[in-house]
């Protein structure tokens, strides 16, 4: 037998409260909390910088999202002019005339105007085809002063 | 907000509060909250006079005990300190989530 040593890692020591507070201090820091709010603030501040770098996270991601999604549709314009053998006269789609309506309030900001600009368009040819008509029935004659 | 306590004593206001700088303080002179359980007498001592270090490091350990005599419901007040002590550390950590399959539990009357 003798002195052999013995085999496998020995229990890992219970860490204190300090070599913790030291273990995470880089990270809270790295999420905006001062050394100074770490340590000597109090000590709920950590909770909330959490929350509010989950919330940090989801807001990137989205933006990473729609990033992606303006390549998509970018890419998608320029689709008939990168097909091999193209001919002269194919073109590209124009670039999104307006960014991507973002939430449901802007969505329906949208489709008012939009729904407003073809009355307008109805109402102007209304009017044209109104005008029209008046000078075919009158022959085409207009009266001079 | 975490918990604070304040203490009046003889004209004077005292704020009893933990950082986890006073923590690591403390720690670093050898104390250790385990030792609640083993040496409740050195523990409880230390966790009060730590309690002081934040916000009063230079009080004069006699008023400290001269307070701590007159305090009433003690037992209530060291618990009240050991859960601000811990704080220190939990907050660094979130709760587990709601009906994970985690255990639950209840005090019984």
């Amino acid at each position: 037998m003798g002195s052999e040593p013995v085999k496998g890692t020995p229990p890992e020591k219970e860490k204190t409260f300090a070599e913790i507070f030291e273990d995470v201090c880089p990270y809270y820091m790295s999420i905006g909390m001062s050394y100074d709010d770490f340590w000597n603030g109090d000590p709920e501040m950590a909770k909330y910088y959490r929350k509010a770098e989950k919330i940090r996270m989801k807001r990137e991601n989205r933006n990473l999202w729609l990033q992606g999604l303006y390549i998509y549709h970018a890419v998608g314009d320029l689709a008939p002019i990168l097909r091999f053998r193209t001919r002269g006269s194919v073109k590209a789609e124009p670039y999104l005339s307006e960014p991507f309506a973002i939430d449901e309030e802007e969505q329906k900001e949208r489709e008012e105007k939009s729904r407003a600009e073809s009355l307008l368009r109805m109402r102007d040819m209304l009017s044209e085809l109104s005008r029209k008509k008046k000078v075919g029935d009158s022959g085409g004659r207009t009266d001079s002063k | 907000m975490s918990k604070n306590i304040t203490l009046r004593f003889e004209d004077s206001e005292y704020t009893l509060e933990f950082t986890r700088k006073t923590v690591h303080d403390m720690e670093s002179v050898g104390f250790n909250v385990d030792d609640i359980d083993t040496k409740p007498e050195t523990c409880i001592t230390k966790l009060y006079e730590g309690a002081f270090l934040a916000h009063h490091r230079t009080v004069n350990k006699d008023i400290i005990w001269r307070m701590y005599e007159s305090i009433p419901k003690k037992q209530e007040f060291i618990s009240a300190l050991y859960e601000m002590y811990c704080t220190t550390l939990n907050t660094l950590f979130d709760e587990p989530e709601e009906n994970e399959g985690n255990a639950t539990w209840g005090v019984n009357p």
